[in-house]
């Protein structure tokens, strides 16, 4: 579906994405994990062609994405950002509406197929209830359901999210992810939480210093070796009594021996 | 009232009817008042006879005033306001910042310096027409000042920031050679730059102003959606497949042709750009397709009533049109300011 081969960035002489080759399957909801400045947002934003890599290549259902147009790639791939900020006094339905932009042309009119589109992705996102109330008076939550409102109606099969529990209250992540994982589309999102990522994911890829290290299930990827490897964190990786599913209780450092 | 009606798909046509049929009202008005008062009867007259639809009799001497000089000044004054509303709606949505307009980020100020470096100086042999200066300028200015502002990192008003430095730079420039130059008399004076006037302008120049300003009109509304992309900054415009950079040079330099021709021909006048965009978002909301043809009627319907204004507040004397547009705008400025302070 969309898939990356030996992708490349540099930034000055930094490398942001070093060598980076992996594969993304339709429908699937893959977690993108990593320490802060490990090349995730980056990636991101090379997956959704807004930054060209050096070296490698992005490809969409066999196809280059730099072969696309802009309007073709936001036709069938959109991005929730990190930080949604305006100035603009827009209401809910009118930022869902964003979203139709790469299907319009200049003048075209408001179509069926246009409301539908709108109409679904509130649904999808709750918001069909709240959709006359204004951007500003939004919390964090509804801002963040808002823009993945926005990004449904562009009818994407995949969607890009950039940490998008950010700032939100444990119940927000919980429902946003939730969310996410009923959403008929291949996600790809970023994420900080490792319980999170091993509850909602089906795939994870793990990141550290613009270097691919991992990618595979949560009980593949999240094991003690590689979380104190890329995150320099004990760890003790369980199962839950509660759930059944991965549990990682995060353990005190390794004391200092003094010499 | 108003906005509700802007709410309805066939009441917005009928508005924007309705604010073309004003303009013309208020074009006719303008022509009709002056130190020589003729009434509007036979002003209509002599705006007939001047388009050649029909002709009257009526004396020449008013025919003369009217057409020649009252009308083409009216519509000088509709197409400046127009196209400074235009260019203010471009740049507050591109630039994301509520306060973004020409006179504020300097681009007037540096289309002013361009205009009196060609007009006094000589500067370019007489190749260079004083439109083509002031555009030069206008583009010099405007990029020294968003390289400035992204230099100055940190809070959404540092591009004012750079435009006040800039604005304050090239007045002084124009200044400079306007006060040095030995045949500034004959011209222009500095107060015709800073404030700017609608006095001596003549058929040639307002056709100028209306062709650039109805061809601006015609290319912004095919960015129209663009522009509506931009709400969420650029990384998000170019997510929904918006060509950012290729929209951004394309509507600049429409921004900074509009002014420099504006401005070559009545200086630099402020705040326009400023207080109508607000008034017409307030009106049609901030749908771009909407907003554009709003600003540009109600830009050309208040800077008409201004030149009206500046003609009629003090007996016997005509105020710089940038004085009335100023009275009016900078209590504006202030109150957006105000309305968009960091919150506690």
């Amino acid at each position: 579906m969309l898939s990356t081969h030996h992708l490349s960035l540099k930034a000055q002489a930094h490398l942001l994405l070093d060598d980076i080759t992996l594969t993304v399957n339709r429908h699937q909801t893959v977690g993108l994990l990593g320490p802060n400045g490990s090349g995730k947002s980056t990636l991101l934003r090379c997956l959704a062609g807004l930054t060209r890599p050096d070296s490698g290549g992005v490809t969409m259902e066999g196809v280059r994405l730099d072969t696309l147009g802009r309007r073709h790639i936001a036709q069938r791939l959109s991005l929730v950002e990190q930080h949604a900020v305006t100035d603009v006094d827009l209401t809910i339905k009118e930022v869902a509406a964003l979203g139709r932009i790469p299907h319009r042309g200049a003048f075209s009119h408001w179509q069926q197929v246009d409301q539908q589109a709108l109409e679904c992705a509130l649904q999808h996102t709750g918001l069909t209830a709240l959709q006359h109330r204004r951007w500003h008076s939004l919390s964090g939550g509804e801002r963040q359901r808002t823009q993945i409102a926005r990004a449904l109606a562009q009818k994407p099969d995949i969607l890009l999210l950039d940490e998008p529990t950010n700032h939100l209250d444990i119940q927000h992540q919980l429902e946003l992810l939730t969310l996410i994982n009923t959403l008929p589309v291949t996600c790809i999102v970023s994420l900080h939480d490792l319980n999170l990522a091993a509850g909602y994911c089906d795939q994870l890829i793990v990141l550290d210093q613009g270097q691919l290290i991992a990618q595979g299930t949560p009980g593949e990827v999240l094991t003690p070796e590689l979380i104190k490897h890329t995150y320099r964190v004990n760890a003790r990786v369980a199962t839950s009594p509660a759930h059944g599913g991965l549990l990682i209780d995060y353990l005190p450092p390794d004391p200092v021996i003094p010499a | 009232m108003i906005r509700w009606l802007a709410g309805h798909p066939r009441a917005r046509w009928l508005l924007l009817a309705g604010g073309c049929a004003m303009l013309g009202l208020m074009m006719a008005l303008a022509a009709s008042i002056g130190t020589m008062p003729i009434s509007l009867d036979t002003t209509l007259k002599a705006i007939v006879n001047g388009t050649g639809i029909s002709h009257f009799d009526i004396a020449p001497i008013e025919e003369g005033i009217v057409w020649q000089y009252r009308m083409s000044r009216a519509l000088m004054a509709a197409c400046a306001g127009a196209g400074l509303a235009l260019c203010g709606v471009i740049l507050q949505a591109l630039l994301r910042n509520a306060l973004a307009e020409p006179y504020v980020l300097g681009i007037s100020a540096g289309a002013s310096t361009g205009a009196v470096m060609v007009m006094l100086l000589g500067v370019g042999g007489g190749v260079l027409g004083v439109s083509a200066g002031a555009f030069s300028g206008a583009i010099l200015a405007f990029t020294l000042v968003l390289m400035l502002a992204r230099g100055l990192q940190g809070g959404t008003t540092r591009v004012i920031l750079a435009g006040v430095a800039g604005a304050q730079l090239f007045n002084a420039l124009t200044a400079w050679v306007v006060s040095t130059s030995a045949n500034a008399e004959q011209s222009r004076s500095v107060m015709f730059w800073l404030l700017g006037s609608l006095s001596g302008v003549r058929w040639p120049d307002a056709l100028l102003a209306l062709g650039t300003v109805a061809c601006g009109t015609v290319v912004v509304l095919l960015f129209a959606r663009a522009l509506d992309a931009f709400a969420f900054g650029e990384d998000s415009a170019a997510s929904m497949g918006i060509p950012v950079t290729t929209v951004r040079i394309v509507l600049l330099t429409i921004t900074a042709l509009m002014t420099a021709i504006i401005v070559s021909i009545i200086g630099a006048v402020g705040f326009i750009g400023l207080v109508i965009p607000h008034a017409a978002r307030f009106l049609a909301g901030p749908n771009h397709l909407r907003l554009i043809p709003a600003s540009v009627v109600i830009g050309a319907n208040f800077m008409v009533l201004a030149d009206i204004g500046s003609r009629m507040l003090v007996p016997q004397q005509v105020l710089p049109i940038g004085v009335v547009t100023a009275l009016v705008g900078a209590p504006a400025f202030a109150l957006i300011l105000y309305r968009h302070r960091p919150g506690p």
